[in-house]
């Protein structure tokens, strides 16, 4: 996995959807509304076809309601969200890659006349350093502590810039839809049945949209099973007991 | 010193060593204090109108809670060994100093009874 460079890499995109659909969202409603005055308008001339444009503009209605929820949920969870990607860089820049570098110095003697020291303190010393090193790599190292808990908060990131491009995509076909049915400007013959064939359209639409919305918080909850897989992640016999290894205790 | 050879200057430079990693873990402590995460900050998505009832955004903030308050408990503790690995270092260059004849130092008294 190529890891990004900075949090950017994923709010950047998240902030330029968030615009598009709080931008799309009222064209959707405006185009709507549109739709609904326009069919009042003739709604004496429709006569008894007005039921069947009903439970058309009933079925769009709901479509409707579902994505601007969705809109609303997504715009309330924005701004967590990034915080949640802010935090997965911390980890990797400000953990990870602090206590990794501390790794290879624990054992490196700071003066090289140190190697002349021997006998039993000497030895003592450096079995006690051998433990804390094994501690700092625990955090730090390779498949560490920081490093699991960095990784996995950047694949909840990346499912969520993903979910976002989905909702993006649903709310641009819906408007896609709305537009190429044109209710607001349909003949008074023309309205029952763009008013049908509208409705259907988006039922599939918004239907299918949310079934693969909905498989990415599957997939999100997925990612549960692969952080408390990794065993010893909260049983490391490097920090004994969830502890930091004691080196002096007097 | 019979039995031994230490040149003490290093091993006070060993300490401060120490001294140092104590410096750089005592500022990685607090961005994981920091590093606290509502349920919200998972997912964007409604899971009421998804209809996922798997979802479950309180299982992912309390498990990624329980992730980093075993690291922040980590290195709370490492912060504190850090230093008294420096002083069990600097003692022990005065020991060597202090002796005329060292034939041997007690290492409880430089390590306590934390077990190697």
């Amino acid at each position: 996995m190529t890891t990004p460079a900075g949090p950017e890499a994923y709010t950047g995109p998240l902030d330029g959807m968030f615009g598009t659909i709080e931008g799309e969202i009222h064209k959707i409603i405006d185009k709507y509304n549109a739709a609904v005055n326009h069919i009042n308008d003739w709604k004496y001339v429709l006569g008894p076809a007005l039921i069947w444009v009903s439970d058309a503009l009933k079925q769009i209605r709901d479509g409707l309601d579902k994505v601007v929820k969705l809109v609303q949920y997504a715009v309330e969870h924005h701004m967590p969200v990034v915080s949640l990607i802010v935090q997965s860089f911390n980890w990797q820049d400000h953990v990870q890659k602090d206590v990794s570098a501390m790794v290879g110095s624990v054992e490196a003697p700071a003066d090289p006349n140190l190697a002349y020291w021997e006998g039993a303190a000497a030895t003592e010393y450096r079995n006690r350093a051998k433990i804390q090193r094994d501690a700092v790599e625990a955090i730090g190292g390779q498949g560490g502590k920081a490093d699991a808990i960095s990784s996995w908060l950047m694949n909840i990131a990346k499912l969520n810039v993903e979910f976002m491009t989905g909702l993006v995509k649903i709310i641009a076909d819906f408007l896609g839809a709305l537009v190429t049915a044109s209710l607001e400007t349909a003949t008074v013959v023309g309205i029952p049945f763009a008013a049908k064939d509208l409705a259907d359209a988006l039922g599939g639409l918004v239907t299918n949209g949310i079934n693969r919305l909905a498989e990415i918080a599957t997939r999100l909850m997925g990612t549960l099973a692969s952080i408390r897989d990794a065993k010893g992640l909260m049983n490391d016999p490097r920090l004994p007991g969830g502890h930091w290894p004691q080196a002096v205790n007097l | 010193m019979v039995g031994y050879k230490v040149i003490t200057s290093a091993v006070r430079a060993e300490g401060t060593k120490w001294r140092g990693f104590a410096d750089t873990l005592s500022k990685v402590n607090p961005v994981v204090k920091n590093a606290t995460l509502g349920p919200a900050a998972f997912f964007v998505g409604d899971p009421l109108t998804l209809a996922t009832e798997a979802f479950n955004a309180s299982l992912l903030s309390d498990t990624y809670e329980s992730l980093r308050s075993y690291v922040e408990k980590a290195v709370d503790g490492g912060v504190l060994e850090f230093d008294q690995v420096d002083d069990a270092l600097q003692k022990t260059a005065q020991m060597y100093e202090l002796a005329e004849e060292v034939t041997e130092i007690d290492l409880k008294k430089i390590y306590g009874t934390a077990p190697q």
